[in-house]
């Protein structure tokens, strides 16, 4: 089976670098809470790497697991290997998620996927809940453009039920709600569910006080193309709130606690415009900034996101 | 010297820890509050004997901290609160209630004891109001005492103008488990599919119930019918003790789906086995077992009658007595009728094997295609009906078919299809078949 990576280079997905370049940022927090260096990183390093790449440069990251379920091309993801410490296990995510070990590892596990939420991601979204050390992170990018349908929208509440399972889909959504941006807050609302559900299970028998919590840090919105959602935080037992204070997320103006969505929006401006801007930057008045002829609302977007701002560029290798 | 009396004297009394931590151990969080909607629909029922719930409401509300089920369905008087509502089991003297759902004497009660630790119930009539608040484990203390007492009562009184009969029971100090699943979204998502299945047919009849402000949502159940598709109908009325037990049987085929699939049996509009594809409803008993060509099968037993105890069902409502000799009975009209069903869906399933393009619809499967869902309740039935659907077409009269596929070098495949002057590999086989078979094979 073919991945997305054959049609396109992640690294070139605007939205998506940034993305990568936020959650990097907010990985480093986790200082307070353990040594950065010392997590474990699961996720989907397709032949790019792109994440695996920044995680180990930036944060010597060395345990490193990227799952590849592309199984017919072993040899060209094994030779796209950009570091030694990456381990690829081939085969489904449901499959080799439980063949790793958890126990007391901290992990980061990023699962960026492919397709819209459906019940294998909801199976792999138990599995980490249920078997992540505390302050371990899980966090899941889910496409969620609206569906296609035959003849009236409302048939995408039937599809979301097809995908996730009815008894996933909460009861007050209706039809109109899986329109825009609808089907990445649902989404978001069936993940957190899926994590408290888990939760509750895994918690049943640990004395209180020590019950394992979940704290969302992400709920990104961004589209390189299709509307996608990344959903995520931190797994936590209780008697660690102290240090998960101390990490001071809340201070990051992408760090998001509840359904209101961070929108990752990528400006198209020249390398000119950015660096006049770059010059002027940080600055607390943003009235002030200032490039010719570039529209008001595109200088703010690009303000908000110029620390982890792309530019792509031709080179001749 | 001992007495005599204490002496042979063997204590068989029931305690209330009994009743407290191991009756509630068999019923799920889901059914126990079920059960609490069965009260407020059963106050419905005696409310209006015509069925028609318009007006008629029951809001449940959960929380962390609560758990709240009022209705405005006619309340509990202070008489039948007073004699028999809360005693454990039902008490012989108590009235029959017309085609009543509780009838066991241990819903309510192990109900609210599997919810928490302390219940009010306030409830209001035409003519008493009456308002009971009791701590459990207080309760539990003393041995021998079993009684309840009002905190408030007052049974000569006038429902004031405005004001709407009902009753209102508040939980609170929920137990552990229960206020943790009470905060998960998905257990509210499954706690209304649950009532919704359950009461499906008092929601068709109008009655409004609500949890935590969501509507809940009735899903009458349909069968494909077309003018040579019919599902099978029989009405059958069974005499017990000088009562009438009615029932109504429908089987038939809907939407591929697996989890539907399987009988759905309901005693007086109340749901109580689910898409059963085991020996309870005759799979593997005069019928082959569930097997995913069966998916589209589907099969509605209701039964109903005045005295509640004459229906078969457990005191959970999750299952059949299947003692009951009421369910034996209509057990095998439920074979009998479930067997051409089963046959025909055989039928489907090796015409598909058989078919040479796997895209597309067989000739049955067009048939069923053609087929549109009809709610059972509409369906215009005097007289027993047999499942109807059409015979496998043509295939009756034509010889058995195989197929034959392989593969050879295309350069000899070209060669033939020169000689023979055909354009498709499939005439090049045909044509080499028969030529084979002319020369070696016709006597």
């Amino acid at each position: 089976m073919s991945g997305s990576y054959e049609r396109i280079n992640y690294a070139l997905r605007p939205a998506k670098c940034i993305e990568r370049k936020m959650l990097c940022e907010a990985f480093r927090r986790l200082s307070d809470f353990r040594l950065v260096e010392s997590y474990r990183y699961v996720g989907f390093g397709s032949p790019y790497f792109s994440d695996f790449n920044l995680f180990h440069k930036e944060l010597n990251i060395c345990a490193m697991n990227s799952i590849e379920h592309d199984t017919e091309n072993t040899e060209r993801f094994l030779f796209n290997r950009p570091f030694k410490c990456i381990e690829i296990n081939f085969g489904e995510s449901n499959e080799i998620l439980p063949q790793l070990p958890w126990g007391d590892i901290c992990t980061l596990t990023w699962l960026d996927y492919d397709g819209a939420l459906n019940n294998s991601v909801l199976e792999d979204i138990k599995h980490i809940t249920a078997n992540s050390a505390p302050g371990s992170l899980i966090i899941i990018s889910v496409n969620a453009h609206p569906y296609q349908y035959k003849e009236l929208p409302t048939e995408r509440l039937d599809t979301l039920r097809e995908y996730v399972g009815v008894e996933k889909v909460p009861a007050n959504v209706a039809p109109g709600d899986l329109n825009s941006w609808g089907l990445a807050k649902i989404s978001r609302r069936i993940v957190q569910n899926e994590i408290d559900e888990t939760l509750t299970d895994r918690n049943a028998i640990r004395p209180s006080g020590q019950k394992i919590l979940y704290r969302q840090l992400f709920n990104f919105h961004y589209s390189d193309g299709a509307k996608m959602l990344t959903v995520g935080g931190i797994l936590y037992d209780e008697g660690q709130l102290p240090k998960l204070e101390s990490c001071a997320f809340g201070s990051l103006p992408f760090i998001k606690n509840n359904e209101e969505p961070y929108l990752i929006e990528v400006p198209n401006l020249t390398l000119r415009e950015i660096r006049q801007l770059n010059a002027q930057l940080p600055t607390a008045n943003l009235e002030e900034l200032d490039a010719p002829g570039v529209p008001k609302r595109d200088i703010e977007r690009y303000a908000q996101v110029y620390r982890y701002f792309p530019t792509f560029t031709e080179a001749d290798i | 010297m001992v007495e005599p009396v204490s002496r042979t004297r063997i204590d068989a009394s029931p305690t209330k820890e009994f009743f407290i931590f191991m009756l509630t151990k068999d019923i799920s969080l889901i059914r126990a509050i079920a059960d609490l909607v069965d009260n407020s629909v059963d106050g419905a029922r005696r409310l209006r004997l015509n069925r028609q719930y318009d007006g008629l409401s029951i809001r449940i509300e959960i929380d962390k901290a609560h758990f709240i089920i009022a209705d405005n369905c006619g309340g509990i008087s202070v008489d039948l609160a007073r004699k028999y509502a809360f005693r454990f089991g039902r008490a012989e003297g108590m009235p029959d209630m017309p085609y009543s759902i509780g009838q066991f004497g241990v819903g309510m009660k192990r109900s609210l004891f599997k919810l928490g630790n302390v219940f009010s119930i306030e409830s209001q009539t035409e003519n008493s109001r009456f308002v009971v608040t009791q701590n459990v484990l207080e309760w539990a203390k003393d041995k021998s005492n079993w009684d309840f007492h009002f905190s408030d009562i007052d049974d000569n009184w006038q429902l004031p103008a405005g004001q709407e009969s009902g009753t209102k029971i508040t939980v609170t100090e929920l137990h552990q488990t229960v206020s943790d699943e009470f905060r998960l979204e998905n257990f509210q998502t499954r706690l209304i599919s649950e009532i919704e299945a359950a009461h499906q047919s008092s929601l068709d009849k109008g009655l409004a119930i609500t949890l935590n402000g969501i509507p809940l949502k009735h899903r009458p159940a349909e069968l494909l019918l077309s003018s040579n598709l019919k599902p099978a109908h029989k009405e059958l009325s069974i005499s017990v003790e000088d009562n009438q037990v009615k029932v109504k049987i429908f089987a038939g085929l809907s939407k591929s789906e697996p989890s539907k699939a399987g009988w759905h049996i309901f005693c007086n509009g109340r749901l109580i086995l689910e898409a059963d594809k085991t020996q309870t409803t005759g799979w593997g008993d005069g019928n082959p077992q569930f097997h995913n060509r069966y998916a589209r099968f589907r099969g509605y037993a209701y039964f109903d009658s005045d005295v509640a105890k004459f229906l078969p069902w457990n005191t959970t409502k999750s299952d059949v007595d299947y003692s009951s000799s009421v369910f034996r009975s209509v057990r095998l009209e439920m074979i009998t009728l479930m067997r051409p069903i089963l046959e025909f869906l055989k039928k489907v399933e090796s015409e598909k094997e058989n078919k040479d393009e796997k895209e597309d619809p067989t000739p049955l499967e067009l048939f069923i295609n053609d087929a549109k869902p009809e709610i059972i309740e509409r369906f215009e039935y005097n007289q027993p009906q047999i499942f109807i659907a059409p015979a496998r077409l043509k295939g009756k009269d034509k010889p058995q078919m195989g197929r034959i596929s392989y593969a050879k070098p295309l350069k000899e495949i070209e060669k033939i299809k020169k000689i023979l002057n055909v354009d498709t590999y499939k005439e090049v086989g045909e044509k080499t078949f028969e030529y084979y078979f002319d020369l070696e094979c016709e006597e």
